[in-house]
């Protein structure tokens, strides 16, 4: 075993590999039993998106109705306008929520002073743990036009304030700022922790080579963490569709509808007065075909680009 | 038990409904000596009831049953108590937080036909009250003509919502202890609270009202926008399309023209925090709100309150009104309940939650084939529901009735002022076995605040109730929600100005034909149904 | 320190060191406003639980309480359970990420060999459930009725123990680390298993600590499996325990069960305000720890080893 082979591996036969492998394998096929028992043999749960769910004659025993749940969803009508608006702020959230983190691990990493470092990172980090509810009540007295601090700073320079909350020209754009500004530090950690595995001496090697302070960035630091960024960037694709509901549900009002409505908020608005799990079941189905179509074409981009995607 | 004694001759005195105290005599209605083990969730609880708790010790030795008691978080009541329920566990008596959830489970057959007949015999004396209080509270737990459980009420529903006044500012224009009777003198106040500098600081930063100070002045032209509401003619008719919406539209966005309504109503007035709260009446912004019920404008009655933290250990103020007492420039008497404004047509009112809520008590289905257990279980419900000795026990969680004095003025004070029951046992505790929630009971306990309300007369004006239209309709979960999504955006746009008032004309026209047309048809079916 | 690194130190930071201070302050001064606005939400969580009821819900910015009252935390450390909710939280939290860890690694590793055999099939099955699940209900009933776990933590812990995002990028990590390392080891004689902890562990402490916070602080939060599965209030998570205290405020969602309202009060706000407290404070502070093994350099060290 210890001769290195100089054969093209994938000739090998699959006899051979699974000797090679044989203490690989004993270690996956545990998880690979919990994946069958935990998320598979639950799976059969889907069929309720065809489904009419009689509570006392379970998934299996209701009956059949075809498309009526999906229908009821890509038929009602504020569907267009919903699922617009749930793209359209995916698409904020991904342009300034994915580079946002990366960007504050980076001028993390140049920073020094090891201790200011740690601090605010630690602090970083904390809105994460305060839930939208709160914050919402929170947001709702720092942006008033008329009580809040940031009001004042407007009048201060002779601008009228602007109703971040309330109007709707201006209503995405909060939640994406509100939302990046949330996961920004809990989003850096995952970069942080790559940065830590770079090789300092390639940075020795390109200071030698005269490389100024964006030169490194550029090509060692981001190469370096290309790996996590590859993951992070198809994950977050992935999630274009899943709207932030617990911001949005407590951030909207009638006034931001138009703008702000989301399948999250809509689906909820649906779903709690009328507590569906075949319908519930169907949107959530829908939502997750559209993310596989978008995550299936950016691995196949990122399988090109790099070997880091996810299959 | 002399205590006791003295306890229900007070009672006496108070309730006007004598039905209600007579004692349970449970060799009438137990037909069986088994002994039941009954899983219950008949009313909300807080917190789990601990196992080895006195009031079901004693409970289950008064009714010889074993007390299964259920706790589901109130968070996600609906999901959790079904799954549940879908995973086998069925409780036998159990509550269903909204119409919708009831008639789903009755169409499938989850809980049980509970014909009148069967409730008159078991509980003669809770029949007795919730008629006399709501002859139509049996509506919301029938369905296709038969009924499936016992309707749950609010006592507080019989009082619909008032309006706050700021006391000074109408002190300045005129209204000395008087309050604007009529949407006209209102509206006059109106233009003077926005244009007259009210708070005379000199600068024009004051409005009359936001978000829910609009709720009386829908009010006064005949419907209150997402409620059902009689015609006049015996059909029911959604407020959003009601005849005097337009004009209502129309007031209002001219007022929010000419600077009457505070531009930050679009986000609420609470700013996230208590429902009841208004921020901008309490800053001063604007004066004239309607935010919360009467217990949350109550004034901070004497009563014993723990010196400290100035809670008040058996009676409840409003969140509100402290809020108002305790802001420096503030005070209480800057409050001033006033009327909802009668409007040219004579229509006047507010919100109100109704008598009937929308919540229901079921049984399980299981219980078709064991009338003896359901028995005993209405024995339970009545006991607690229609005797207040049996109430007090459960719902106070107070099995010793000698810690307290009755006081006329203040209902059972603690003999140690420094026995506080709620540290003991927890505020809410015994909630569980609350079933129907006795109004009369509420009354004797907490006197002083209904006797306020009582004295207040623009409490008993009437309202526009939450619960006219208490059933879900065949159609509404298909369009309701897209309906009410346009109706809310379609009104702010209006009040705003970013769309002309013609546009009402076009949003009826659209609600009707988006399934607002099958979903009226089906009200007034069931509706004439009654 | 290699002769390169001897090097570049005494150039390097020379010809930078001119511009390095100015970067440096404009750097910090951008963090601190940062951090100022981070803090500033906990800070108003911070001073709701320790101001008097009665002002809680004054209007304005909170930076100080109007008046200092310790009243709920009082009230919170009297309450029954609050102690066995956090050592059931510990428990759970501990039990999660022993199982977390362990299956992540144990998947990750072996994928991360290109030869693998049936990689496709098993990369297929991980990566399948980020678009199909079966939902709340047949967990549910698998949980309870299947294997009978109702009312064990086993019931909370099983149905989540992985997660794709950390099998990928644990496996992009190892996949990441220099192929020499495993090769020498094999000519070292060392089995898979002697690789995996004797090998690629100590190198994957950054990648392993992150996936950990990741999983201690969701197993923290959790709250809803806790309340679906377990009924024995001893049993109660620290998350459940603090709903239990401060009342569940649904009542003001729905408005229409005014019995319940009706004696909710103001004292709920700064017991909502202490619970937050009390229930983030403890994991804040381990995110300390966890920042240790991101320090520079350490793949270093071993490699040279």
């Amino acid at each position: 075993m210890s001769v290195k082979a100089p054969a093209i591996k994938t000739s090998q036969s699959l006899g051979y590999r699974i000797k090679k492998h044989k203490l690989h394998l004993m270690m996956i096929i545990p998880v690979m039993i919990w994946y069958i028992i935990f998320k598979y043999l639950p799976i059969y749960g889907v069929t309720l998106a065809w489904k009419e769910f009689y509570i006392l004659k379970g998934i299996t025993g209701s009956p059949w109705v075809g498309w009526v749940n999906f229908d009821r969803l890509l038929n009602s009508y504020d569907f267009k306008n919903v699922f617009t608006n749930t793209l359209i702020l995916g698409f904020w959230n991904f342009v300034i929520g994915f580079p946002a983190p990366i960007i504050l691990a980076l001028a993390l990493n140049e920073l020094r002073g090891n201790a200011f470092k740690r601090v605010t990172q630690t602090i970083s980090y904390l809105p994460h743990f305060v839930s939208w509810v709160i914050l919402t009540g929170i947001f709702m007295e720092v942006l008033s036009p008329s009580r809040g601090p940031i009001a004042a700073i407007f009048r201060a320079v002779g601008a009228d304030p602007i109703y971040f909350l309330g109007d709707p020209k201006w209503f995405r754009f909060t939640m994406v700022a509100t939302g990046v500004w949330k996961g920004l530090g809990w989003g850096s950690i995952v970069y942080l922790s790559a940065l830590s595995s770079v090789n300092e001496e390639l940075y020795d090697a390109a200071r030698v080579d005269g490389c100024g302070r964006w030169k490194r960035i550029w090509h060692v630091t981001i190469p370096g963490i290309t790996p996590t960024i590859t993951i992070m960037f198809i994950m977050a694709i992935g999630s274009l569709v899943d709207d932030n509901f617990d911001q949005i549900f407590n951030m909207l009002t009638p006034a931001t509808y138009g703008v702000g409505d989301v399948l999250g908020t809509y689906i909820y608005r649906q779903g709690v007065t009328y507590m569906d799990y075949s319908y519930s079941t169907a949107t959530e189905l829908f939502r997750n075909v559209i993310s596989l179509v978008l995550v299936v074409f950016t691995n196949e981009v990122a399988k090109r680009v790099n070997e880091y995607a996810l299959w | 038990m002399k205590k006791l004694v003295s306890l229900l001759l007070a009672l006496a005195m108070v309730l006007s409904c004598t039905a209600a105290m007579a004692a349970i005599d449970p060799a009438k209605v137990v037909k069986s000596d088994e002994k039941f083990t009954i899983a219950w969730l008949g009313g909300h609880d807080t917190t789990p009831m601990e196992e080895d708790s006195l009031v079901i010790a004693w409970l289950e030795e008064k009714f010889n049953v074993e007390l299964d008691c259920w706790f589901v978080d109130r968070s996600s009541y609906d999901e959790l108590l079904t799954t549940r329920i879908i995973g086998g566990d069925v409780p036998d008596i159990f509550l269903m937080e909204n119409n919708q959830q009831f008639s789903k489970f009755v169409k499938q057959g989850v809980c049980m036909e509970l014909p009148i007949e069967v409730i008159k015999e078991h509980m003669p004396n809770s029949y007795a009250w919730l008629i006399e209080y709501d002859p139509s509270c049996f509506d919301n737990v029938s369905y296709a003509g038969k009924n499936y459980g016992l309707p749950r009420v609010n006592g507080d529903g019989q009082y619909n919502y008032a309006p706050m006044w700021r006391a000074d500012w109408l002190d300045k224009f005129g209204y000395v202890d008087t309050v604007p009777m009529t949407l006209a003198e209102a509206e006059e106040v109106f233009y003077k609270m926005a244009n007259e500098d009210p708070d005379g600081n000199g600068v024009k930063d004051t409005y009359a009202l936001s978000n829910t100070g609009m709720l009386p002045i829908y009010g006064a032209f005949g419907a209150l926008p997402d409620r059902w509401v009689d015609d006049g003619e015996g059909n029911l008719v959604y407020g959003a399309v009601h005849s005097g919406m337009k004009d209502a539209l129309t007031l209002l966005a001219k007022w929010y023209k000419d600077g009457l309504i505070d531009p930050e109503f679009v986000t609420g007035e609470n700013a996230g925090g208590h429902w009841s709260l208004s921020i901008p009446f309490e800053n001063g912004v604007v004066g004239f709100s309607s935010p919360g019920a009467f217990y949350q404008a109550t004034p901070d009655f004497d009563g014993p309150t723990n010196e400290e933290t100035g809670e008040g250990s058996n009676f409840n103020f409003g969140k509100t009104v402290r809020t108002l007492a305790n802001n420096p420039e503030f005070g209480y008497e800057k409050v001033r309940i006033g009327y909802n404004p009668v409007g040219e047509n004579g229509y006047h009112g507010g919100d109100s939650w109704g008598f009937t809520t929308s919540e229901a008590l079921v049984f399980s289905y299981k219980l078709e084939e064991q009338p003896e257990k359901l028995a005993r279980i209405l024995e339970i419900v009545e006991a607690i529901g229609s005797d207040y000795d049996t109430w007090w026990k459960i719902f106070k969680w107070d099995l010793e009735p000698e810690n307290y004095n009755y006081d006329e003025l203040l209902g059972y004070v603690p003999v140690d002022p420094a026995y506080d029951r709620a540290a003991k046992y927890g505020e809410n505790h015994g909630n569980l076995f609350n079933s129907l929630q006795n109004p009369n009971f509420r009354k004797v306990y907490d006197p002083a605040q209904y006797n306020w309300a009582d004295s207040m007369p623009m409490y008993k004006t009437g309202g526009y109730s939450r619960v006219k239209l208490p059933v879900t309709t065949e159609s509404q979960p298909k369009y309701w929600t897209a309906m009410e999504t346009l109706r809310e955006t379609t009104f702010m746009q209006i009040i705003t100005g970013e769309q002309p008032i013609e546009a009402y004309d076009a949003f009826v026209q659209q609600w009707y034909s988006m399934g607002g047309e099958q979903i009226t048809k089906e009200a007034n079916e069931w509706y004439h149904s009654l | 320190m290699t002769a390169i690194a001897k090097k570049a130190k005494s150039k390097g930071y020379i010809s930078e060191s001119k511009f390095e201070g100015v970067f440096q302050f404009i750097l910090k001064l951008i963090f601190v406003i940062m951090s100022i606005t981070f803090i500033y939400p906990y800070l108003h969580v911070l001073v709701q639980s320790f101001e008097n009821p009665n002002f809680v819900n004054a209007a304005g910015l909170k930076l100080w309480p109007r008046q200092f009252t310790t009243d709920a935390y009082i009230q919170m450390f009297n309450a029954d359970y609050l102690w066995s909710g956090y050592a059931n939280t510990l428990k759970v939290c501990f039990m999660g990420w022993a199982l977390s860890i362990s299956a992540v690694v144990l998947c990750a590793y072996p994928l991360s060999k290109k030869d693998l055999p049936f990689r496709g099939i098993f990369t297929t099955i991980v990566i399948v459930t980020m678009f199909v699940s079966g939902g709340l209900i047949p967990t549910y009933l698998l949980v309870t009725n299947t294997l009978g776990m109702k009312n064990t933590y086993w019931a909370i812990l099983l149905p989540h123990i992985v997660s794709v995002s950390h099998i990928v990028i644990a496996r992009n990590f190892f996949m990441g680390l220099p192929a020499g390392l495993e090769e020498a080891a094999t000519i070292d004689g060392a089995n898979s298993w002697q690789i995996l902890f004797k090998v690629m562990l100590p190198l994957s402490t950054p990648v392993l600590a992150t996936i950990s916070l990741w999983v201690v602080v969701s197993n923290w939060n959790a709250y809803f499996n806790c309340l679906l599965y377990i009924t024995d209030s001893s049993k109660y998570v620290l998350q459940v325990v603090l709903r239990r205290i401060i009342l569940t405020d649904s009542a003001a969602l729905t408005q229409v069960d005014s019995e319940l309202s009706n004696t909710l009060d103001t004292s709920t706000e700064t017991l909502r305000a202490a619970s937050i407290m009390l229930a983030t404070i403890p994991i804040i502070c381990v995110y300390p720890f966890v920042q240790k093994y991101f320090a520079k350099g350490m793949l270093m060290g071993s490699l040279k080893g």
